[in-house]
């Protein structure tokens, strides 16, 4: 449904910085893509080229059929109701003035085209918080009044108020605790399940993009190094760097440091 | 071994924040070995950064830590004064954090940074002192350590100034490296990296190492035991073989299941960790 | 559904009298508005009345704080002056700060050229400093309160749109800034719920404190013979007059030296009160008039965020 071919992003400088260099890219239909690279490869310029946010040097982005690259007015208007991004830190991408109850009413006033304070209004932020699991009394609190979890919940609440198709998501669980992250992880399977919504992951994380996504795609200083199915790339990575970057996921008793050290006579607990 | 023979020994550390009843850590109990390499694992709110602070006697002033026995590498660190304890924790104990950016000054060198400490305790030489920091920042495997004495801290790349930071702490030849998340904010290949350094120290210098991070799989890695810690307390010590035999306490338990790693079945939930029908970390707020 | 059941305004306020700042705040300024409306005339003939036999004396029992140069009595005249003065340090500061908010605004919405020609000219101006400015200004409007008021607000317009323009670019490219225009937040959203909001509390103490300053800038002016002309009075003309006869009668100038003081004290003392009370971030915490600033080595921060978020803890059972 979004196709990206060529995508050139150039930062002016000085000195001028290219961040994506000839990125191809598709995300299909009710599928999750993930997007897999380390810190600088250029993932989230990608994502922030979708919605609008940076402009692309060259290249085309379309969205079903229409050409959305660097779009403006009603383009973008029409985009960003199909399209919509959570950001990694919710703690930023919230504005900590507007209580949070608000801040959902205010994306889901844009979406229906009434007023924030007007019942159809506060009812569909009502809905939207129990769509994500955010307990109605907590609508009144202030952003750094909750949990990172909590919020990042309420970030993707607000994304979904247009009803999006696709949901682009940022390092979604890069801030969080591994419990929540858990959690936020459930949510979002939830929500494709339930919303039919497809989605673009990025994340650092190689273990979390292969539990979430069915197509997968390596980035490495604004190139894409390898793309396939998912479980093909985590079972025979073809390129070196995909090879490297999987040797480097920390596994549950793996023993890449601890087996060839001499074993340390070990203390009783509590000894 | 015996309790003598423990380079750290704590019995019974709680902390406590002054004006009011929290007790963010509570009557933990554990000893660190001469060359061994140790985890606490923990999330947000567990209480394992503050230990590690009150080790290090970095405490701010609204939070205090008291113990039954707090000793490291022979000294009391309970009876003996700030001074004296100054050139202890100053010299056989190095601190690593999360965000090295934030414990180096931006606005000095990286190289007077490095010689302050071993200049004050140790009484080198301006000259001796910096051919000790470009042997240890070149030791960390830092490229042309020379140039990096002359650099500010915003000119290298995140995980050099990691391993700067490690570089600063072995400036003393320390005993014990305490890391605090020391990998959080990098990327897997530069956390490899990291781990490897760390390793790499304890086995050639007999360094001992407590790692602290939300990471259990990294930790079983690295560590020759595990601590874990919940909501201030430590609930399970265990050996990596204990914990992948099984681990018997159920927040172990759970936060081993909650993080998928390259082998989890795609097509079921994650475990999540709950405590009173809520999660865990939500707890707090809701 | 009740999303709002506590009105906003009632937190506000909570928030504004949880400190003894704001209780001592709103009490100067309570004693400082009846000042001002018994006005000019509601502390007796004698703020007004000439009388040269008992000129420039000190302390008497009829007059506690003495007389100035024509024998007015010292004290009912300083009380009188507080209308006069607040009312045009006030018209002075609105001046400004609805200038410089308009510009200031402005530029920080406009493209990068239009942005580095006005910051350039709101620098020149700048580093001609308030009074000069007041000056030319006044040279142009003509001598008088009105023209005082006039000068003293355009003077202080460029530092007003410097802050504003400052403030708003800093909030422009803020994360929730471009979230919300991803959600497709409108323009005039983003202007009430957004930039307004995000400001408004350092616009508050920046604001009120200017109140303070502008009183004495008046007098600045009036020094210079420029500002308000008599028989209207104000403290500013009062401490120039005073000065003059300093030894002879020193509270002719101390005592409006001190409302001009007690005045800048309780405007900013208001100022920090209001900016507590538009910003949720600081309703929870409990505000001390004295805070013992903890060490901030990084050490300190990391472990005051991990305290702070145990402590908020509801910790269930053992």
């Amino acid at each position: 449904m979004l196709d990206v071919r060529g995508l050139v992003v150039t930062y002016p400088g000085p000195p001028p910085f290219t961040a994506v260099d000839g990125v191809d890219l598709r995300v299909e239909a009710s599928a999750t893509t993930g997007l897999v690279g380390e810190s600088g490869s250029g993932k989230s310029s990608i994502v922030r080229c979708i919605i609008g946010l940076s402009r692309a040097s060259a290249g085309r982005i379309t969205l079903g059929d229409e050409d959305v690259t660097n779009a403006r007015g009603r383009t973008l208007a029409s985009l960003r109701r199909q399209v919509q991004l959570v950001f990694q830190d919710p703690y930023a991408s919230l504005n900590p003035r507007m209580e949070i109850g608000q801040a959902v009413q205010e994306a889901a006033s844009v979406a229906e085209g009434c007023r924030m304070s007007s019942p159809r209004c506060r009812a569909a932020a009502h809905e939207l918080l129990d769509l994500v699991g955010v307990p109605e009394a907590l609508a009144q609190r202030y952003p750094h009044q909750l949990s990172g979890g909590q919020l990042q919940r309420i970030a993707i609440a607000r994304a979904l108020a247009t009803r999006p198709r696709l949901l682009l998501l940022d390092e979604v669980t890069a801030s969080l605790d591994v419990s929540v992250q858990a959690l936020i992880l459930n949510l979002l399977r939830r929500l494709q399940r339930e919303l039919d919504l497809s989605m673009l992951y990025i994340s650092h994380d190689l273990s979390v993009v292969r539990y979430l996504s069915d197509h997968l795609y390596v980035m490495r200083k604004g190139r894409i190094v390898e793309q396939a199915p998912a479980q093909a790339v985590f079972d025979a990575p073809r390129h070196a760097y995909t090879q490297e970057l999987l040797g480097a996921v920390p596994t549950l008793g793996g023993n890449r440091w601890r087996g060839r050290r001499a074993t340390v006579a070990v203390p009783p607990p509590g000894g | 071994m015996t309790a003598h023979e423990a380079l750290l020994e704590i019995d019974g550390l709680t902390v406590s924040v002054a004006g009011s009843d929290a007790q963010p850590v509570r009557d933990v109990s554990f000893s660190v070995g001469r060359a061994e390499i140790v985890g606490i694992v923990g999330e947000s709110g567990s209480g394992k950064t503050l230990t590690s602070l009150a080790i290090a006697r970095l405490l701010p002033r609204n939070v205090t830590a008291r113990a039954d026995v707090l000793r490291f590498a022979g000294h009391d660190l309970l009876a003996e004064s700030e001074r004296d304890l100054a050139g202890v924790l100053g010299t056989q104990m190095a601190m690593v954090f999360q965000d090295p950016m934030s414990s180096l000054n931006p606005a000095r060198r990286i190289g007077s940074q490095m010689v302050e400490a071993v200049r004050r305790h140790r009484g080198l030489s301006r000259r001796e002192a910096r051919e000790l920091a470009v042997r240890r920042l070149a030791e960390v495997r830092i490229s042309e350590p020379e140039l990096r004495l002359r650099q500010y801290p915003h000119e290298l790349s995140g995980g050099m100034r990691q391993r700067t930071m490690i570089a600063m702490g072995l400036m003393s030849e320390p005993a014990l490296i305490v890391a605090d998340e020391p990998t959080t904010a990098l990327d897997v290949t530069v956390q490899a990296q990291v781990m490897e350094l760390l390793c790499e120290l304890n086995e050639r210098q007999g360094t001992a190492v407590l790692i602290i991070s939300h990471n259990i799989s990294l930790l079983s890695e690295v560590c020759d035991r595990l601590m874990v810690m919940y909501r201030g307390r430590l609930v399970e010590q265990l050996t990596v073989d204990e914990l992948l035999a099984g681990p018997k306490h159920p927040y172990t338990q759970a936060l081993m299941r909650a993080v998928p790693d390259l082998s989890t079945d795609r097509t079921r939930e994650l475990a999540t960790i709950t405590d009173g029908g809520l999660p865990a970390a939500e707890v707090a707020d809701a | 559904m009740t999303m709002r059941s506590d009105a906003p305004w009632r937190r506000m306020a909570g928030a504004f009298f949880a400190s003894p700042t704001g209780v001592l705040a709103a009490t100067a300024v309570l004693v400082l508005a009846v000042l001002a409306a018994l006005g000019p005339g509601g502390f007796g003939a004698g703020a007004t009345t000439t009388d040269l036999a008992h000129a420039s004396e000190g302390s008497t029992a009829a007059h506690i704080l003495g007389t100035d140069g024509l024998g007015r009595d010292i004290l009912q005249r300083t009380l009188a002056a507080t209308r006069t003065s607040l009312v045009l340090a006030l018209m002075a500061v609105a001046i400004a700060v609805v200038a410089g908010l308009l510009i200031g605004g402005l530029l920080a919405a406009s493209g990068p050229r239009v942005r580095r020609l006005g910051a350039t000219v709101i620098d020149t101006l700048m580093s001609f400093g308030d009074i000069l400015l007041a000056v030319v200004v006044v040279a142009i409007v003509g001598v008088g309160a009105r023209g005082a008021v006039i000068a003293v607000g355009v003077a202080f317009t460029p530092s007003f749109a410097r802050f504003t323009y400052s403030l708003v670019s800093g909030v422009m490219v803020r994360e929730y800034l471009q979230a919300a225009r991803v959600v497709g937040v409108r323009r005039r959203g983003v202007l009430s719920r957004y930039v307004t909001r995000n400001v408004a509390d350092s616009m508050m103490i920046v604001g009120f404190t200017a109140v303070g300053e502008a009183v004495i800038a008046m007098s600045s002016l009036s020094f210079l013979g420029l500002g308000i002309q008599p028989p209207d009075f104000d403290w500013g003309q009062m401490l120039t007059d005073g000065v003059k006869n300093f030894y002879l009668n020193p509270y002719a100038a101390l005592a409006p030296a001190v409302m001009i003081t007690l005045t800048g004290l309780a405007l900013s003392l208001l100022g920090d009160a209001a900016a507590r009370a538009v910003n949720p971030v600081l309703w929870d915490e409990r505000p001390r008039l004295l805070r013992l600033r903890r060490r901030s080595d990084a050490a300190g921060r990391t472990a005051g965020s991990e305290a702070a978020e145990v402590v908020g803890e509801r910790v269930v059972g053992p």
